[in-house]
Parts: structure tokens; C-alpha cells; sequence
């Protein structure tokens, strides 16, 4: 029987080399741990503490009227595993569990009656939606959701967006964002 | 003394094969774990891991004119722990929760609203918390309103329950889209 010590006290797998994809271990107390080449030296990180995200729009863009337009997030403050492609606005559920999602979209004035809406869709189910109706020119609309669900690994999903009529986002750190984090096996 | 070992780091209470309702354990390193007979084999498990509940409202539902109404929840999304109480969701521990959820409903006519609130604290002595709203500019459609934030549950069998009320007796927005609530254990607090 090995021992612990206190600089190994959960043994986890070997680090994973530069080239690696995102593997995942559960450790004998039920921690999920990951590691990806070139993240942390490849290292084991808890998933709890390490899948988290944030992305937001920085590129001008104009709100699609069109039902199922996804929203780009282009920039990323932080997503050191890969939680969200900002090539195509794909948001990635690397392990499978409890996934804790806010985002949000805003634009200038539009005219009275016009909405915003925002949502997330994932394999074709509408989960969580906000519609913003305007009730007054010279007004910044805003949408935003918060929500908490559950999906296995490798799932995948989108923030879709539209509006009544095109409408140019405000864009940037802002107000155009959204958070991606596993909060646990559930 | 009992020596730790590779597959038991943590010495833990034997699992809960009898009983009923949730139990909890504080570890020497501050941490806190849950264990429920019938639930993963009566295991302990990290309550940050495993404590998160969504519900949402399935049946169909009324706005009440300018009187809060409860909003139960009527369906379970996910809910391992048997968290849901059919109204809302029981915290099970006490410590730090983020809570999240919103209601909508279908517009009927311009300038109605939603006015959601979230009430916690044990069945019967809930006290309001949180509350959000949202306005129609126009004649149909659906209006969300929602919000997320953190509570710390200080009293043991607290839970959280949403109530609404709104300008006259439109539809609730039901369904896994639309009026939901959702509570994740975040620590002792």
C-alpha cells in the first residue's frame, strides 16, 4: 500500500503531453480532475476550479432578425480549456455535469415595440430565453440570462440572438458577454 | 490512528444504507459532504459537487392582478438529491447558494408586466430576497423577467420559492424555457 504525502495527497495520472486533448479522471474521493496538452504544463487541474470561461463580442455586429442566429462571442478574457470556440460561437461541455451559463447582448435605441431576444439552444432545446421589448426611443436594450444545466461530455451548444428589426449591438466587455463554468458531477 | 491510503485520501462515515433525508459531514480540511440512503449508493459525496437542483413550471399557471401568487415548481429538469420540494427548492445544508431562475408570460396587451420574487427561509417564515420585472411595449409575445444571485442559508431546512405578480391574469410562460429555478451549493459561507 503507497502512502500519501503531503506534496501528492490525491494521486493523479502522469501529465499529458504538448499535443494532448482534454482528458478527464475521477479521483477515489469522486473529484473529476482534467488535464490538455500545453494547459498548466498538461498538468491534472480539479474541473471545478478550472472550467470556467469568459468571452465577449469586441467586433461590430449588427442583430440578425432571423430566428437561430448564433451569437459570436469573438474574444476571450479567459478559457484556458476550451469551453467556447470564438470561430463559431460553439460553447463546448467538456465533461459531463452541472454547467452554470450567463450571458448577455445589448444595442442602441430602437423604435417602440421592437425586441431583443437571447437563448441558449443545446442539441435543438431551447433552455433558458430573454426577450427585452422596447418602450421608448433613446433606450438600451439589454437581455441577459442565467441558468444552470446539465449535459454530457462532448455535448455542445449555442447563445442565439435576434431582433425584430436589424439592429447594430453595442458590443464589447460590457454589455456583450457570457460565462461558461462546470460547477460538478450533480 | 488511521493511516491514509490511496484509495480512501479522505476517511469517511461509513455510507447511509438506512434512514431517510440528507446527512452531512465536515472533514478535517473544512469541506463539506452529503450522503443520502438510496442516493449513489449511500456514498458521501462533496456537497459543492453534487448539491444542484433546476425545476421548472410545467402545468399551466395565471398571473393573479396585483396579488403575489406562489409559482410552484412543478417539474424536475435534474435533481439528484431530492432538493425539490414541489414548490421550490430545499437548500438540504446550510452555507452559501446561487440561486437563478426568472418567470415569463404571454402578452395580451401593451405596458403589462411580470414581477417575480424570490422568498427564502423555512415553509411557512419565507422572507422575500430578490426581485426582478419586465414590461411589455407591445401586443403579443412572450416577457421574461429573471435573475441570478447569491444567498447564505443560515437556518437549517430553509429553502427558496418564487412568487409573482403582474398588471392582470395573463398566461405564465410555462415549460424548461421559460419559468424556471435553479439553486448550486457554493460552500460553508
Amino acid at each position: 500500500m503507497a502512502f500519501l504525502n503531503y506534496t501528492d495527497p490525491v494521486p493523479t495520472p502522469v501529465p499529458l503531453g504538448a499535443a494532448a486533448p482534454l482528458a478527464s479522471y475521477t479521483d477515489p474521493t469522486g473529484d473529476v480532475w482534467v488535464a490538455k496538452g500545453g494547459v498548466n504544463s498538461g498538468q491534472w487541474r480539479r474541473a471545478r476550479d478550472v472550467l470556467k470561461a469568459r468571452v465577449f463580442r469586441s467586433a461590430a455586429y449588427n442583430l440578425p432578425t432571423a430566428a437561430g442566429s448564433v451569437m459570436v462571442y469573438d474574444t476571450v478574457n479567459k478559457d484556458d480549456y476550451g469551453l467556447y470556440t470564438v470561430a463559431n460561437g460553439t460553447i463546448n461541455f467538456l465533461v459531463t455535469g452541472w454547467y452554470r451559463i450567463h450571458a448577455a447582448i445589448q444595442c442602441g435605441s430602437q423604435a417602440a415595440g421592437s425586441y431583443l431576444q437571447i437563448t441558449v439552444v443545446v442539441a435543438g432545446t431551447s433552455f433558458a430565453q430573454d426577450t427585452f421589448y422596447v418602450y421608448g426611443t433613446g433606450v438600451f436594450q439589454t437581455v441577459r440570462i442565467h441558468d444552470l444545466l446539465y449535459f454530457p461530455a462532448g455535448q455542445t451548444g449555442t447563445i442565439q440572438v435576434r431582433a425584430s428589426t436589424a439592429a447594430a449591438s453595442t458590443t464589447g466587455n460590457l454589455t456583450d458577454y457570457a460565462t461558461f463554468e462546470y460547477v460538478g458531477t450533480g | 490512528m488511521t493511516l491514509l491510503n490511496y484509495t480512501d485520501p479522505i476517511p469517511l462515515p461509513a455510507p447511509v444504507t438506512s434512514g431517510s433525508g440528507i446527512q452531512s459531514y465536515t472533514d478535517p480540511l473544512g469541506d463539506v459532504w452529503v450522503a443520502q440512503n438510496g442516493i449513489a449508493g449511500g456514498a458521501w459525496k462533496r456537497a459543492r459537487d453534487v448539491l444542484h437542483c433546476r425545476v421548472y413550471r410545467n402545468a399551466a399557471l395565471n398571473l393573479n392582478t396585483g396579488t403575489l401568487m406562489q409559482v410552484p415548481m412543478d417539474t424536475v429538469y435534474r435533481d439528484a438529491w431530492n432538493m425539490s420540494d414541489g414548490t421550490g427548492i430545499n437548500f438540504l445544508v446550510t452555507g452559501a447558494f446561487l440561486i437563478a431562475g426568472q418567470a415569463a408570460f404571454t402578452v395580451t396587451a401593451a405596458a403589462q408586466f411580470i414581477l417575480p420574487r424570490f422568498y427564502v427561509g423555512q415553509p411557512g417564515a419565507e422572507q422575500q430576497i430578490a426581485v426582478c420585472q419586465n414590461y411589455s411595449a407591445t401586443t403579443s409575445g412572450t416577457i421574461s423577467a429573471g435573475l441570478a444571485f447569491n444567498h447564505v442559508a443560515n437556518v437549517a431546512g430553509s429553502h427558496v420559492l418564487m412568487q409573482a405578480t403582474g398588471s392582470g391574469t395573463q398566461a405564465f410562460a410555462v415549460g424548461v424555457l421559460w419559468t424556471y429555478l435553479s439553486v448550486s451549493y457554493l460552500g460553508t459561507g
